[in-house]
């Protein structure tokens, strides 16, 4: 990816000043668009959404002073310009990791992965021992069953837990993001 | 609240026009897209592929265009790995359960039909057993939709996440229209012939007045009494008169019999719908 020249102190001002005069609301304004050009680049699946974001950033700082105001071009639309085409050099650059990155399942011998499941499944069950019994038993029973019958079993979790699908499927993200970072931590104290 | 749940995936996939990507780039970098929603697409995506739902082309896509990121590797072998140890806990469970119900299964008592101490006669009729049984078996598979629904499930619902808004793209098909409620005249409309079906069938479902302000459900299709399959998060689509759910489904999951769809709201306090017809 090409370098931009480094974001400088009068370029930041400006563009928190093109954002707004009242220095909170730009503050405010500014760290919308940085979220959302994390958005954008995570969901678009690059390796370093917030780097990619600043990156954008500074771009659009720096290129300010040459903006055409009188169009009223709205700001998130300025932004998105620069982020598409750093998108696009993204790619360029890492054009071949897709292929490498889906080899996981079966980078090991059947021995080696049958091992490693073993250490995680100790870690998965140190890991969920610390979690409120009833969060544990909705977390295994919404990944127990697999192809169609999942949908039947979620919906009725759903039910019994009176939650709307899109809440329960919140809810296990927010329940898996915990544990993937006890997991994680256990596989580091085991050296995997 | 998943109505762009079709779209959401196959902008994941990379596989959306570009008028309409950047319409949703622009909208997730303003924060009007939900994350949530997003997440949830990347996360159906992911199992969908553990569960070797994707079609050859959509795992092309996958491959080339979602699966690119640590991140997301991560949190695949992360749902993979969860999902192996809830099923291994599950089997337990169940292990425990079948033992405690029948301890000598259907092919123990086979096997002492052919043991050498018995009769010439006992083994030519363990033979006429297993022919017999192995002719009901392959009956009881290709005739039961639930089994055909479970070979084609993937092509199913990849058929049914589809923009079907566009009544003209579809006006070769066969088309059904049902009300909800009881099967009022079956041998009127509801009922289509065997015989005259197009290789997909369009059905068309009114939706009953207290379900237009719900925009999320999943239609449970049963044959004969008997579940087929569920098809996730299906959306209404504006018609004439109001609002209706569309189904696409292959003409080789309906045999003659008589059928149900079930449109289960997400909220689950809002009563199902449910509509019959009969393929003749």
């Amino acid at each position: 990816m090409k370098q931009t020249n480094a974001l400088t102190q009068e370029n930041f001002k400006t563009l928190l000043n093109w954002f707004s005069p009242d220095k909170d609301e730009a503050g405010e304004r500014y760290e919308q668009i940085r979220q959302g050009l994390i958005r954008y680049f995570q969901f678009r699946g690059c390796q370093t959404p917030d780097l990619l974001a600043d990156e954008t950033i500074t771009r659009v700082a720096v290129k300010l002073p040459s903006f055409d105001m009188s169009n009223n071009v709205k700001t998130v639309t300025y932004f998105y310009g620069f982020a598409k085409n750093i998108y696009l050099e993204y790619r360029k650059k890492n054009k071949e990791i897709g292929i490498e990155t889906v080899a996981f399942l079966s980078d090991k011998t059947p021995n080696e992965a049958e091992k490693r499941e073993e250490i995680v499944f100790d870690c998965l069950d140190n890991c969920l021992a610390r979690f409120p019994s009833e969060e544990r038993d909705l977390l295994l029973q919404y990944y127990s069953k697999n192809k169609q019958e999942k949908f039947e079993l979620r919906r009725n979790l759903a039910a019994q837990w009176n939650l709307k699908k899109g809440t329960l499927h919140t809810k296990i993200h927010r329940l898996k993001t915990g544990l993937g970072q006890c997991v994680r931590k256990c596989l580091a104290e085991k050296s995997l | 609240m998943y109505e762009n749940a079709g779209k959401n995936r196959q902008y994941l996939l990379g596989n959306l026009p570009e008028d309409e990507s950047e319409k949703l780039d622009l909208r997730i970098i303003s924060g009007e897209n939900s994350a949530d929603e997003l997440t949830k697409a990347e996360e159906d995506l992911m199992e969908e592929y553990l569960d070797g739902e994707l079609s050859e082309a959509e795992l092309e896509l996958f491959k080339r265009n979602f699966l690119i990121s640590e991140e997301r590797t991560d949190r695949l072998k992360q749902i993979s790995l969860l999902r192996n140890y809830a099923q291994k806990k599950a089997d337990q469970n169940i292990i425990k359960v079948e033992n405690a119900v029948e301890p000598e299964g259907f092919f123990q008592k086979l096997i002492t039909v052919f043991a050498p101490n018995q009769r010439p006669s006992t083994a030519i009729f363990g033979i006429l057993i297993i022919v017999l049984t192995g002719i009901l078996l392959w009956q009881t598979f290709f005739q039961n939709p639930a089994n055909r629904a479970d070979l084609w499930q993937g092509q199913i619902i990849a058929l049914n996440e589809q923009d079907l808004s566009n009544l003209e793209d579809y006006k070769d098909l066969t088309n059904l229209s049902l009300a909800a409620g009881t099967m009022r005249d079956s041998s009127q409309n509801n009922s289509i012939s065997a015989e005259n079906l197009t290789g997909q069938i369009l059905i068309r479902l009114a939706v009953p007045s207290d379900l237009v302000n719900e925009n999320a459900f999943d239609a449970k299709i049963s044959a004969n009494e008997k579940d087929v399959m569920t098809i996730g998060e299906i959306r209404p689509y504006d018609n004439k008169s109001g609002k209706e759910f569309r189904l696409l489904l292959p003409k080789s999951l309906l045999n003659k019999g008589e059928y149900k769809i079930e449109i289960l709201p997400e909220n689950t306090k809002a009563m199902p719908a449910k509509y019959s017809f009969i393929v003749k």
